[in-house]
């Protein structure tokens, strides 16, 4: 595989790799305090789909309200712009990044399961960390595999060969990646992120969720979704790739104070938010 | 109709969905035997298997 040629259409992969401009307004306009949630509802309302995608997933059971939402300004004042931001993130995500090639290794669908798995345990792990937001720990799990979804889709061919070697040699994605591009998912996803202007610790996690310790300052953030990755992946929620569990960074596991106990209750946890949060992507 | 030897041994051999996932969850986990960390995930991993595995029963 020619390296120098797989550099050249990374480049080209940050111009083509773009985010519908809604889901981009949105995206600024919910990172923005001073913002009115009017603002943000007129946003939405521009793209029909997304608005009754949007009304959907907040009717449905993941968020648990007991009386119909009926109006975009409603949601949002009942979600909040976090939740929002989730919503109409991953809805957009969903059906823009997908190559749609029937010879493709890669299961869309698994992989969808395996990230909103991320999402449920990445907020339940955040919960007992006791971070303030986090909601926002959803859409670091679900968006944590974002430069995966984005090769396979940019780079086809030579993401299946990707996920042929790992499947061959029982490897993580990761190492296949890094053996025939040079470069890995962890890269590209996070190069994307920075470009759609996502939020500062999205980008953090998604470059270092295979490797916490790798920058202290976000190690929390990152370690959270570095070890949601693994117990999901423990318990065979969904596929990014692979068949493998990479191991668990020390620090993180240090500092997230684990033990079997804590972990099978967290594994409960995980099945029973997974069972509601499955409308959130129709997976 | 009179089952054949092989055919005694298949059914002896064939593993329940419980002894399936188990089998699987070991194999995962097998490059990771010497690390006390993992070695506490697998042991989660195996309890919540079968605990689920009892209350569904």
């Amino acid at each position: 595989m020619n390296r120098e040629h797989l550099k050249k259409k990374l480049l080209k992969i940050r111009d083509l790799a773009t985010l519908p401009v809604v889901a981009s307004n949105v995206i600024q306009l919910t990172q923005n305090p001073t913002v009115s949630a009017l603002q943000v509802a007129d946003a939405i309302s521009q793209d029909q789909a997304l608005t009754s995608r949007v009304l959907k997933t907040a009717n449905s059971a993941f968020y648990g309200f007991p009386r119909k939402i009926t109006t975009i300004n409603q949601a949002i004042i009942i979600l909040g712009f976090t939740n929002i931001r989730n919503i109409v993130l991953s809805t957009s995500l969903n059906s823009t990044l997908n190559s749609g090639k029937k010879d493709s290794l890669f299961d869309l669908k698994a992989f969808w399961k395996h990230s909103l798995a991320c999402g449920i345990t990445s907020k339940l792990l955040a919960k007992k960390e006791g971070i303030k937001n986090s909601e926002e720990a959803f859409i670091w799990g679900l968006l944590h595999d974002l430069g995966k979804i984005v090769m396979n889709t940019y780079i086809h061919e030579e993401y299946n060969q990707a996920i042929a070697l790992a499947l061959e040699k029982d490897m993580l994605i990761i190492d296949a990646e890094q053996e025939l591009f040079g470069f890995t998912h962890t890269a590209v996803g996070s190069l994307i992120a920075d470009k759609w202007n996502l939020p500062p610790a999205l980008i953090k996690v998604i470059r270092y969720h295979h490797n916490p310790a790798k920058d202290y300052n976000s190690l929390r953030i990152s370690s959270i979704v570095h070890l949601a990755d693994i117990l999901c992946r423990t318990i065979n929620l969904g596929n990014g790739g692979d068949t493998q569990v990479p191991v668990v960074c020390q620090e993180s596991w240090k500092m997230m104070n684990l033990n079997t106990q804590i972990l099978k209750k967290i594994f409960f946890k995980i099945e029973d938010e997974y069972e509601k949060a499955t409308e959130f992507l129709e997976v | 109709m009179q089952k054949t030897g092989t055919d005694k041994k298949k059914q002896t051999t064939q593993l329940s969905p419980f002894q399936i996932k188990m089998a699987e969850l070991n194999a995962k986990f097998k490059v990771h035997k010497e690390n006390p960390m993992m070695e506490k995930i697998l042991k989660a991993a195996k309890q919540y298997i079968a605990e689920k595995e009892a209350n569904e029963s």
